[in-house]
């Protein structure tokens, strides 16, 4: 049988010139595949870079023709002709070509290398990565080092996709950058001191996202309980490379709950007694871009949810994974993180801790925790004790399709979540570990 | 101890005076084992308080009497002059990381008070938050050791506490059924 079908196909192949080819491969008679190899037998990449797999075949007639395969990968996506993109983690990963219809399978071994920088000179050189990624830098943060001058907050660019250039930044001061490469989860790395140089062009760099706040007080003191609240946010949103900040001047509403004046309560002090829904359908509220935040003064008369919370986020219960509404409500005995706890709600991050995502073990600083204070604090007490937000947490609150930022917020639009299939990326991730199969992320 | 003290010498002047000593004194010698101190933390400083941080605190009381006791004496004294000491050196911490973000940002706001009106008013903010979930818990766990504590908390002059704290111990004790 087989003999006589390579007959067929040989003969044809010469003197049948308007002869669908491909409908005559090797692996669509019946030879008896030998063995097939994939080829490279290793590759080492950078992550998100692309590397083209091939395979062979050894045929029971001495033929090499490549047999038809199914591809799979571990560490990054392939497509079903074998070309592997390299996921962001580095690790040790695996290609796998098996025989379709048939049970012969070849690995290849995939080392996909961490990306790092190193600064030369004025210069940080990034090193393993593709050209062809896309970076973004999240943020150029400065860490004063004892005696030293203020350090500049605008002194690092991108100049190219390999290459960023520092200036003014004296040796006091020390920058880290977070850097996103296109398709590949967030990289971080420290760059030490450095030469400052004079001579450096500073191109357009993608800023932290300001996200405006509209606040609404109901007592007196809003103001500055508002401006503390903000500032200790932005300034954790920055320690912790969340890529926002608030802006100021915040805008400040008073109003009177009770309306003492004229006796009865103003459309916008009922819409508060009502708790998420009302409040958030109040048009006073309704400026696009803006997170509300309504500071409400104590009493159960006043504060629309359990007497036992000082700080609500606002979803929306009707569509999934609740993305929040804009809002954001906060009691006036708080904690002063409670902003930034509650604007992690907004941007889609979950509680983590006791007994919730804790597979991985959240460390007790972790803002995202409920508790976000320690009554009981141990020495030694010169560190706030909780103050951060891990990377896949500021990586999800930027990237999940349900972050407010997204959704409602300045990003909306921006299709950041976009796959180029049309296809969204993952939300809500429970783990501080991060995959992100999305191989076309849009940064810019 | 001076506040201890102070507290003492004030609760001693009222009718329920002795009551209340007495359950301080208890207090003082049958707090929650160290291990249970967690539990009511996490309920003192939860946010949303939705983890189950009330059911544990329910739980707790009722395997360790002695928890009502704790909880009295947080409702009536807040934070021990450690805690005290301690919470207020986290804030200046924090103080001082915001004076920090503020001075190299030129977007941020100014801080508008100083490190010590900072501390006082974030400090008393966590005092007040402290003795309104302590009388929550109060509220929450019930029985006749919770309430003569709450009743003899309410027997106290209101300038005792923030309105905040008054307001709850008024809750707590009205969501107990029984004089």
């Amino acid at each position: 049988m087989t003999v006589i079908v390579v007959a067929l196909a040989t003969s044809c192949d010469l003197s049948c010139p308007n002869t669908d080819r491909s409908a005559l491969r090797a692996d669509q008679v019946s030879h008896d595949l030998i063995s097939l190899a994939v080829a490279p037998a290793t590759a080492t990449l950078a992550a998100g870079a692309a590397q083209q797999f091939a395979v062979s075949g050894q045929w029971s007639d001495g033929g090499t023709t490549a047999p038809a395969v199914t591809f799979t990968a571990t560490g990054g996506t392939i497509s079903g002709e074998g070309l592997y993109t390299a996921g962001g983690v580095a690790g040790s990963y695996r290609v796998i070509a098996v025989q379709q219809g048939g049970a012969l399978a070849d690995t290849s071994a995939v080392t996909v290398l961490a990306p790092s920088l190193a600064p030369t000179g004025d210069k940080l050189q990034i090193s393993g990565v593709p050209p062809t990624s896309i970076w973004w830098l999240l943020k150029d943060s400065d860490t004063q080092l004892p005696g030293a001058s203020a350090c500049p907050s605008d002194a690092v660019t991108l100049v190219a996709t390999t290459e960023v250039t520092i200036s003014d930044v004296g040796l006091a001061c020390r920058t880290q950058l977070s850097v996103f490469a296109k398709g590949a989860a967030p990289i971080l790395d420290t760059a030490p001191g450095w030469t400052p140089d004079a001579d450096v062009i500073l191109e357009n760099l993608p800023s932290r996202w300001g996200v405006e706040l509209h606040v609404v007080g109901e007592y007196a003191s809003t103001t500055t309980d508002a401006i503390a609240d903000a500032v200790r946010a932005s300034q954790l949103f920055y320690d912790n490379r969340m890529g926002i900040y608030l802006p100021s001047p915040i805008s400040v509403s008073i109003i009177d709950p009770d309306d003492a004046g004229t006796g009865g309560l103003t459309p916008l002090a009922k819409d508060i007694k009502g708790g998420c829904t009302t409040t958030a359908s109040n048009p006073e509220l309704n400026a696009p871009g803006r997170l509300n935040v309504i500071y409400v003064r104590n009493g159960d008369a006043y504060w629309p949810f359990d007497a036992t919370t000082y700080g609500k986020s606002c979803t929306d219960a009707t569509l999934p994974n609740k993305p929040s509404l804009g809002l954001i409500f906060i009691r006036q005995e708080h904690i002063l993180e409670t902003l930034a706890h509650e604007v992690g709600h907004v941007l889609s991050l979950n509680h983590v801790g006791a007994g919730r995502n804790d597979l991985y073990g959240w460390p007790a600083s972790n803002l995202m925790r409920d508790a976000i204070w320690d009554p009981t604090p141990e020495p030694p007490t010169t560190n706030p004790a909780v103050s951060t937000y891990s990377l896949g947490q500021a990586y999800r609150a930027n990237f999940n399709q349900d972050s407010w930022l997204n959704r409602l917020g300045p990003r909306k639009g921006l299709d950041t979540n976009v796959c180029t299939d049309n296809t969204l990326g993952p939300t809500q991730p429970t783990t501080p570990h991060i995959t992100w199969p999305c191989p076309d992320l849009q940064l810019e | 101890m001076t506040i201890a003290t102070t507290w003492l010498e004030k609760v001693a002047k009222t009718r329920s005076g002795a009551t209340i000593l007495f359950l301080f004194l208890a207090a003082a010698s049958c707090r929650a084992a160290t291990s249970d101190r967690a539990i009511l933390d996490d309920w003192f400083a939860c946010v949303e308080c939705t983890n189950g941080e009330l059911d544990s605190l329910r739980n707790l009381a009722a395997q360790v009497p002695g928890t009502v006791d704790t909880l009295g004496e947080a409702l009536l004294q807040g934070p021990s002059t450690l805690q005290r000491s301690q919470l207020a050196q986290q804030l200046q911490a924090s103080y001082q990381l915001m004076a920090h973000y503020v001075a190299d940002d030129p977007s941020a706001d100014s801080l508008g008070f100083s490190q010590s009106e900072f501390v006082d008013k974030y400090l008393a903010k966590m005092v007040t938050i402290y003795q309104e979930r302590a009388a929550r818990g109060l509220g929450e766990i019930g029985g006749h050791r919770a309430r003569a504590v709450l009743d003899s908390a309410l027997q106290l002059p209101p300038s005792s506490f923030p309105p905040a704290v008054w307001a709850q111990i008024h809750y707590a004790r009205d969501s107990l059924i029984g004089p």
